[in-house]
């Protein structure tokens, strides 16, 4: 139950929710800044020897997915405890097997996968197959996995770590938000024991399902709005830097090159999406969308963050999933009705920073970090 | 020795027979929001306990009248007072899915004032505002049980899975904790034996102030919309719902408070004690009616949903005769129309002035260390 002292947390009080707006809105006065793992002890860790990070990977891979799951067991920082599927990119009857695939092909099966959520919390599911393929992995075959999930939900499994070690624990959001959300409802407690939440998922500069919403909020934006809402400090890693990091023939050639088994099962997913990319005519080849999220995880000063008030609309004809972003007060709905009382639509005066929002990101630095890292050499 | 035995196996026989012996207790789990001390959450609470052929596998407590924690308090001290701490009480959800009470107050600027929103009640007579995780000194005392250390969306989904299609629901506030039970394990409503719920609101005849503008928002649909919304497309076997159009029809009247006061038992000193005569019996009637059916005279079967859109008519209740429902996955409800007002009353009396069955003392368990059931079935 510990918060740590540098942490203002708003109270629910002060939390905002407008659904007469058409939006849900939460705040919280995150941290600022960034912080490098690699040269510095993380808080919340003891301070001798490797500070290893405590992560949840809540995830539905997914061709990034996979990668970002990958890129994550191949990162000597992190003490991943869980892993928790969930339904997106396709359904949980692929992403559960998916990820105890990643896992063996890692042989990091001491990590427990929890079943997590086969649909969002109250919309029908959409699926992303035409990107990741019937499979989600693009095609590629891998044996059916031998490894079982947990007998616990994701939900359940996610508040057994975190209340473990209060404080302590991250979680790195890469799908849908409906295990996450989840696990704030059925547990109450949870909110103030999470440490920090890296999602990949929302955009300030439009969507990729629709014009207004990026994939994973688009899937359960009544979940990302109880995310953003739970006062927990938020990284958001959106479509305004993912789409800018595209996997390329020479970043397959180098995980073609490693000699592990990471690197080759990397290597037959990237070939593949890169086919498939070509195949179907894509604009641009495939965004690392997740593993930069993982990378944001490692070193925030892979991307330049700036403080935002998140707000999701929940409520649009069109634009359900949209991540509203606000940079300076007043914060201000819709205009209001002719017969409102009220003239002004401000529902707050004072600006109440809610996420820090990746608008920019070092290229170089990912792909150097995330392919070095796959194909054993980093 | 002979004829003290036949005597015994003749009224062994009996009470099996009253029983229905052979046929196991009914299992429900009663999912409330459950304030007190008494009135109409804690007595439906109680219409279940004290029904001699009902076995109730726990009180899952979700916020709604009032905040969870202070309900806790509330269903912990009357189970300590009625001798049945056996029943572990198991928290559920503190706030629902995306509605929220900041959401309500921004709602209200443009829509006017809400009559009645239970634990998010600013100024209400009789009411004074609390946080969410406080719980005030209580009126009846302070418990000294514990509540389960499980949340009541993964102890509903096991104990479906331990006992399959043999448990009933029985959901009398807002619908978070079978929401997120759902959310857990999608095979969770097919494995219930059925689903009642109070809740809903369609066109009430009552001259109540609640209702009289507004009739199709109902405090448990309107508190968590988007649970409404999930429950109420959820493959049940069988769901039945006690609308705010049949609960108006009852009453809590002086007389049967009257009769129940005279028993002297700590479930009828209890109930008459803390009784709000005059009021609707919401819970008390869709819990009496799953104990006796033939209290219902009159059902229909209906089609609901509740309102998601966030605008005027936010967490309304749909419904709709077959036929004209947009059939994108709302089920038929079993809707409750008519009743023996006279057969309810007396079921209740009788089940208030009764034996608590399995009841572990006569009388306040108060001098009992704390937590004697608490968590009985939990892991």
């Amino acid at each position: 139950m510990t918060s740590k002292p540098d942490r203002p947390r708003l109270s629910r009080r002060q939390f905002v929710a407008t659904s007469a707006l058409g939006a849900a809105f939460g705040g919280l006065s995150g941290r600022v800044g960034s912080m490098d793992p690699f040269s510095q002890a993380v808080p919340g860790t003891p301070a001798s020897g490797a500070a290893l990070r405590r992560v949840i990977i809540d995830t539905d891979p997914g061709v990034d997915d996979a990668f970002a799951l990958l890129f994550a067991m191949r990162s000597p920082e992190l003490k991943i405890e869980a892993i928790t599927p969930v339904a997106g990119n396709v359904p949980l009857s692929l992403t559960l097997p998916n990820a105890l695939r990643m896992v063996e092909i890692a042989g990091r099966t001491d990590i427990p996968v929890a079943r997590g959520a086969s649909a969002p919390l109250m919309r029908k599911l959409v699926t992303a197959t035409y990107a990741h393929g019937e499979n989600g992995l693009a095609g590629v075959v891998f044996p059916e996995p031998t490894t079982k999930p947990v007998e616990q939900s994701a939900a359940e499994l996610i508040y057994q770590v975190a209340s473990r070690h209060p404080g302590e624990v991250s979680i790195i959001a890469i799908g849908p938000l409906t295990n996450v959300a989840t696990a704030l409802r059925a547990y109450p407690p949870l909110e103030k024991m999470i440490a920090e939440i890296v999602l990949m998922g929302g955009s300030l500069s439009g969507g990729n399902v629709t014009p207004a919403a990026e994939f994973n909020l688009y899937v359960d934006p009544e979940a990302a709005s109880i995310v953003f809402g739970s006062g927990i400090p938020l990284t958001m890693v959106g479509l305004d830097v993912t789409r800018k990091a595209i996997l390329t023939e020479a970043h397959v050639k180098t995980l073609e090159g490693g000699s592990n088994a990471v690197s080759r099962a990397a290597a037959r997913i990237g070939r593949a999406i890169l086919e498939q990319a070509r195949r179907a005519g894509w604009t641009s080849g495939p965004a690392m969308h997740d593993p930069l999220a993982v990378a944001t995880f490692l070193d925030k000063s892979v991307v330049q963050l700036e403080n935002y008030f998140v707000a999701v609309e929940t409520a649009g004809q069109f634009t359900s999933g949209e991540t509203v972003g606000y940079r300076r007060a007043p914060l201000r709905g819709s205009a209001p009705p002719s017969n409102a009382s009220e003239s002004s639509a401000v529902f707050s005066e004072t600006f109440m920073p809610n996420a820090n929002v990746a608008v920019d990101l070092s290229v170089q630095r990912f792909f150097g970090s995330f392919i070095s890292r796959l194909a054993g050499t980093g | 020795m002979q004829r003290f035995r036949s005597v015994f196996v003749i009224s062994w026989m009996l009470a099996a027979s009253l029983l229905g012996w052979g046929q196991a207790k009914r299992k429900v789990i009663i999912d409330q929001d459950a304030m007190g001390p008494g009135g109409t959450d804690q007595d439906a609470i109680l219409v279940l306990i004290q029904s001699p052929d009902v076995d109730p596998l726990g009180i899952t407590v979700v916020t709604g009248d009032g905040w969870r924690d202070e309900e806790v308090a509330h269903t912990l001290r009357m189970l300590e007072i009625i001798g049945r701490t056996d029943i572990p009480v198991v928290p559920g959800a503190v706030f629902p899915l995306v509605n929220s009470k900041e959401g309500i107050e921004q709602w209200e600027k443009r829509y006017g004032k809400i009559p009645y929103m239970g634990a998010w009640f600013v100024d209400y007579a009789g009411w004074k505002y609390h946080d969410p995780f406080i719980v005030p000194p209580l009126k009846e005392g302070s418990p000294t049980t514990k509540p389960a250390n499980e949340d009541a969306a993964h102890f509903m989904v096991r104990m479906v899975h331990k006992y399959p299609h043999q448990v009933t629901i029985y959901a009398a506030g807002p619908l978070t904790d079978l929401a997120l039970a759902m959310g857990l394990d999608p095979q969770f409503p097919a494995l219930t034996k059925d689903l009642v719920v109070m809740g809903g609101s369609m066109n009430p005849s009552t001259t109540d102030p609640e209702y009289l503008h507004s009739p199709q928002r109902e405090f448990n649909f309107w508190f968590d919309p988007e649970a409404t919304h999930k429950v109420l497309h959820g493959a049940w076997p069988k769901m039945t719902c006690t609308t705010v159009d049949i609960s108006v029809k009852t009453s809590v009247t002086r007389a049967m408070i009257d009769e129940i006061a005279r028993a002297r038992t700590p479930v009828a000193q209890y109930v008459s004690k803390y009784a709000y005569t005059g009021g609707f019996m919401w819970d008390e009637l869709a819990a009496a009616a799953w104990v006796d059916p033939g209290i219902i005279t009159k059902e229909e079967m209906i089609y609901m949903d509740a309102d998601v859109d966030h605008g005027a008519g936010y967490g309304n209740t749909l419904s709709w005769v077959p036929g004209t429902n947009p059939g994108l996955g709302e089920q038929l409800v079993h809707v409750q129309r008519d009743l023996d007002t006279q057969r309810l009353y007396r079921l209740f009396v009788r089940l208030m002035t009764g034996p608590t069955p399995d009841a572990r003392t006569t009388g306040d368990s108060r001098s009992q260390t704390g937590g004697s059931g608490a968590g009985r079935r939990s892991r």
